[in-house]
């Protein structure tokens, strides 16, 4: 019934329980919202941020969890050098909360869950328009950290 | 010519002789003109100008001396006048009565799901299991299927899945269960994970005291939660307020109710054997006989029975109750990240509160089932409970973050009330951009998974008081806001469901860790059950919201893709399962059979011993007893070989279903010179022995154990490369060779294997030859042929006698099958089966140090039966968590 804070890996024993991982908690996900995962191939995830670019949004935030962060801070990047200039990023971190489920392996235990931390990162890539109020503003929903990064940045990028 | 001897004319004619010696000719001419010649009909007899088009449909257009005769070659000599072959016309089909009529009629040989109708009219129907069931789609195909697993939602309607209750005390039906399962497979029924009712359960049962041997089926089990029990048992008092959540008491103890879900094709086997276990007489099962009356009564009255459970069988020992719920309840499985936004929307919780209840018209005290359920405090706190929970849900993007195999019952609003009006995309409602307040890290609580849906009482009411459809749309007619629901108040059904999570992947404990190939959640939804009457009502809500039905060639791909075992097919060592192999059989063989010989894959030339069966028993053997399959030269005691496969061969195999063996399997599947560098122990070690000595124990400890011997291990083969794996794949063990020189991947190939008998076949065409003797017959070319020794006749089409292990050049460990391209890996991949003996030479032959190539984990050669062509792929052991 209660809950395990942080147990390191090697003292769950593992004839009485093993970690299994669950999906993260997942935001919602709106039009121009991209999850970036290390299965995708890099190619198709470019293209289809690009895709967004040129078509009708103007801003995109890219997510990236855990290991896929370095894959998101590449993607932002070279779509900002393929822009030459006419992009530009806002970056945000974050902590995000991952339980994992201990299941047990004897009769006589009862399951349990622990919790990790992971870093995630937050992207926020943007066309800076001379009117940002043009841009169609992001619903306020988790990402409220990213949102307010948004004037900052795009303030001081010339266009 | 121009000399002509004077013939002289008898005087006198013997009439008699003169007959006599005729009457051969005669009978012929007589029996030459009675008879028509060739295979003309006799309106074809006639001559050119008087034949007449269409003559045979209508055929008075023939000269009247010949009608007769042409009638009868038209429709045959037992055909009907032609008014009775007419059929009723389409308007007396379709009179509900008639059409009603019609449908009992064609269940009566197999049963048919509530949502058959809506199916048929979409789907590729089946007669699998004694159940009529919808295959796949007429308009999708397997992508489309998948893309809903992954983007959207799938349905599918598993209600042919049997639900088997037991009651009695809780440690005797722990006791009954755990004479029929084995610690070693996993959790069992007993386990406290499960016996609060939270989440439900999954195990293999055996026959009593068989095990390892002797599988019958996997099972799924839920416990009904102790929550309520003692409240509602006594609902006219009603005043108990003792709703303590988890606590067990020892009235609860005394009475518990265990729901056990099998595969219709090993249910009867299940039911028997736990008469057997419980040491109960087949007499004594009170069984509700089938009407025996004629025709349309006994149909009606069957299938009224059939719907009211009547005729399914009860049995008891005086301390545990097993009742069959067979085909009283309904299940749907909904799998895909929108599966939980659909049932959020189509599943609002009834209005339960009692205290405003004014009776009916007459005032005459007959509660409806609600009033009388949630009459108590504790079942109010637990509705609202369930409310709160149901709420919390909002917004949860996929089924994957919630507690695996939580069970969550809700008494829900009839569904027909809420439907949208037209068929609509839940992602495109605007509500759906809500942040969850579920906390996934919490537990469920027992006061969440109650369900009235436990109480047969409350089942059948809620089945009889449905309102029908007619009377809705009349109410629904007078309506004075037309498409607004009618608000019926009290009268409205308030259904008792149950919703079990699946978690879909879960990734094996072998896979490369951090590679991501893992696909955490993959497959992920819900499990839907009902009271029986309600499937249609249900199943249209969902599919308005944007659920695509899926049938069972979806449910397979879908299995796939999470590298899970199908049943029956994925279980040889269950009865089920060597059924489904057995039909399988006959039916590829037959279809090959019908092949021109010219236009199908010669399995001699290619070497393949089984192309259409598996046959495990030998394949074991095999391995266990090298002796027994090559060892025709050597001499010696064949006899006591022979006898040996004749023991061992009949189904004297198991597959390995221990936890512990599997995993220490999975973990000799990895790499040990991955360990070897974790450990720091750097051993340069090319000459091929083992680094440490610990993997090495672990093998000769499992050689040892004589049972897990005998046994077949489930694994997963993916290709490193293109191509797919087919079913009946032979898994081969690469040679030394093989492994030294990976680099160019395409360059294993099996040498065309010599057919001794093609040219007999050419030759013996008059005396016709089969193939079925051509194969069993003895095959000289190859090396280690030894079929003689051990069955000199050989059988059929399938060459029992070759050998499976060393038929080739490369020795076979097991085969595939289930396979397909996966397309959330995008690679060919294949379930299948290896001898676990052989799976230990393997291990025990791999390379001890990294090759220069990034080697994950074992690999092996696969080769399909069509093809000459090895194939690379990795192998990894299934369930070893």
């Amino acid at each position: 019934m209660e809950k395990v804070q942080q147990p390191y890996k090697d003292e769950i024993d593992k004839e009485e329980y093993i970690v299994r991982k669950k999906l993260p908690k997942r935001l919602p996900k709106r039009k121009n919202d991209v999850y970036v995962t290390r299965r995708t191939d890099f190619k198709a995830q470019l293209a289809r941020c690009q895709k967004m670019l040129d078509s009708d949004c103007h801003v995109i935030y890219i997510h990236g969890l855990g290991a896929a962060t370095n894959r998101a801070v590449n993607l932002a990047l070279q779509l900002k050098e393929r822009s030459l200039g006419t992009i530009d990023v806002a970056v945000n971190t974050s902590t995000v909360e991952l339980v994992d489920d201990l299941e047990p392996q004897v009769d006589h235990l009862e399951p349990q869950t622990q919790i990790r931390n992971n870093s995630a990162i937050h992207i926020k890539v943007f066309r800076p328009m001379p009117s940002i109020d043009g841009v169609a503003g992001p619903k306020t929903t988790g990402l409220g950290t990213v949102d307010n990064a948004a004037p900052l940045n795009g303030a001081k990028t010339d266009s | 010519m121009n000399d002509p001897t004077p013939i002289e004319l008898p005087k006198e004619l013997n009439m008699v002789e003169f007959i006599e010696s005729r009457v051969r000719e005669m009978t012929a001419m007589e029996h030459a003109a009675r008879t028509v010649k060739g295979n003309s009909l006799q309106m074809q007899q006639v001559p050119r100008h008087m034949r007449r088009r269409a003559a045979s449909h209508n055929v008075k257009r023939l000269p009247r001396r010949l009608r007769q005769a042409a009638q009868l070659q038209i429709r045959g000599p037992k055909s009907k006048p032609v008014t009775e072959l007419k059929r009723p016309s389409r308007r007396h089909r379709r009179r509900p009565s008639n059409l009603l009529q019609e449908y009992v009629r064609r269940q009566n040989k197999h049963v048919w799901l509530e949502t058959h109708i809506w199916h048929a009219k979409r789907f590729h129907m089946g007669d699998m299991w004694g159940y009529r069931v919808p295959l796949h789609p007429n308009d999708k195909g397997v992508r489309a299927a998948y893309r809903a697993t992954v983007h959207h939602c799938l349905i599918q309607d598993v209600s042919y899945m049997c639900c088997v209750e037991l009651q009695g005390s809780q440690s005797d039906i722990v006791s009954t269960l755990g004479q029929m399962s084995s610690p070693q497979v996993g959790l069992s029924v007993a386990a406290r994970m499960y016996l609060g009712g939270t989440r439900e359960g999954s195990t293999v049962l055996y026959r009593a005291g068989q095990y390892p041997f002797g599988a019958i089926a996997p099972v799924k089990f839920t416990w009904k939660p102790t929550v309520l029990d003692n409240t509602y048992g006594h609902a006219g008092q009603g005043d108990a307020g003792q709703g303590d959540a988890g606590q067990g008491d020892v009235t609860s103890e005394k009475d518990r109710r265990l729901w056990l879900w099998v595969h219709p094709a090993s249910y009867v086997e299940l039911l028997q054997e736990l008469k057997v276990v419980m040491k109960v007489d087949t007499e004594t099962v009170t069984q509700t006989p089938q009407g025996d009356g004629q025709g349309k009564d006994r149909h009606s009255a069957s299938l009224k029975e059939l719907h009211m459970g009547l005729t399914n069988p009860t049995f008891s020992n005086g301390h545990v109750t097993v009742t069959s719920l067979k085909d009283t309840l309904v299940r749907f499985t909904l799998t895909g990240p929108e599966a939980n936004a659909i049932l959020r929307d189509a599943l609002q919780v009834g209005d339960v509160q009692v205290g405003e209840s004014t009776d009916s018209v007459t005032g005459e005290p007959s509660r409806r089932w609600w009033e009388t359920f949630y009459a108590s405090e504790a079942a109010q706190k637990v509705n609202r409970k369930q409310r709160e929970l149901w709420e919390s849900l909002r917004g949860v993007q996929s089924p994957g973050q919630l507690p695996a195999h939580c069970v969550i019952g809700l008494t829900v609003r009839d569904p027909r009330l809420l439907i949208p009006d037209k068929k609509m995309r839940i992602s495109e409602k605007p509500d759906d951009v809500v942040e969850s307040t579920f906390d996934s890290a919490q537990v469920p609580l027992p006061v969440v998974s109650v369900s009235p849906i436990w109480q047969p009482s409350v089942r059948s009411e809620v089945k009889q008081t449905k309102l029908s459809e007619q009377e809705l749309n009349q109410k629904r007619s007078k309506n004075l806001v037309p498409g607004m629901p009618p608000d019926l108040g009290d009268n409205e059904s308030r259904v008792p469901v149950l919703l079990i999570q699946n978690p879909g992947r879960q990734p094996s404990l072998s896979a490369s860790r951090g590679s991501g190939d893992t696909y955490l959640g993959c497959g992920s939804g819900w499990d839907l059950i009902l009271p029986g009457g309600w499937a249609m009502a249900f199943w249209v809500s969902l599919i308005y919201r944007g659920a695509r039905a899926a049938g069972l060639r979806e449910q397979d791909a879908s299995l796939l893709e999470q590298s899970q075992l199908r049943f029956p097919a994925d279980f040889p060592d269950t009865r089920a399962g060597e059924a489904a192999q057995q039909t399988e059989h006959r039916q590829l063989e037959a279809k090959y059979k019908r092949i021109p010989p010219a236009k199908r894959p010669n399995y001699v030339k290619l070497g393949v011993a089984t192309p259409f069966h598996f046959s495990w028993g030998q394949l074991v053997v095999e391995w266990t007893h090298p002796g027994v399959s090559g060892e025709q030269e050597s001499g010696g005691d064949t006899k006591g070989e022979k006898q040996v496969v004749d023991e061992v061969g009949k189904q004297m195999f198991c597959v390995c279903r221990c936890r512990k063996t599997l995993r220490q399997l999975g973990s000799l599947c990895q790499p040990t010179w991955r360990k070897a560098a974790k450990k720091k122990k750097i051993i340069a070690c090319s000459d091929g022995h083992m680094p440490s000595a610990e993997p090495e124990e672990n093998l000769s400890k499992l050689r040892s154990d004589p049972a897990m011997f005998r046994s077949l291990v489930a694994v997963q083969v993916s290709f490193c490369q293109r191509g797919r794996p087919m079913c009946f794949a032979m898994i081969c063990m690469p040679t030394t060779a093989d492994l030294t020189t990976q680099q160019p991947p395409g360059d294993c190939a099996e040498p065309l294997h010599k057919d001794s008998h093609s040219k007999l076949a050419k030759k013996g065409k008059r005396k016709h030859v089969t193939v079925a003797n051509i194969k069993s017959a003895p095959n000289g070319d190859i090396a280690t042929d030894g079929c003689q020794a051990v069955s000199p006749e050989g059988s059929r089409c399938d060459c029992t006698g070759r050998p499976l292990v060393t038929g080739c050049t490369r020795q076979t460990i097991g085969y595939v099958t289930h396979a397909n391209f996966v397309f959330s890996i995008g690679c060919g991949q294949g379930v299948g089966f290896v001898a676990l003996a052989g799976l230990c030479t393997l291990l025990h032959n791999q390379p001890k140090v990294a090759p220069l190539g990034r080697q994950r984990s074992i690999r092996v050669l696969v080769r399909s039966p069509q093809s000459l062509q090895y194939r690379w792929a990795q192998l990894l052991v299934l369930g070893d968590f």
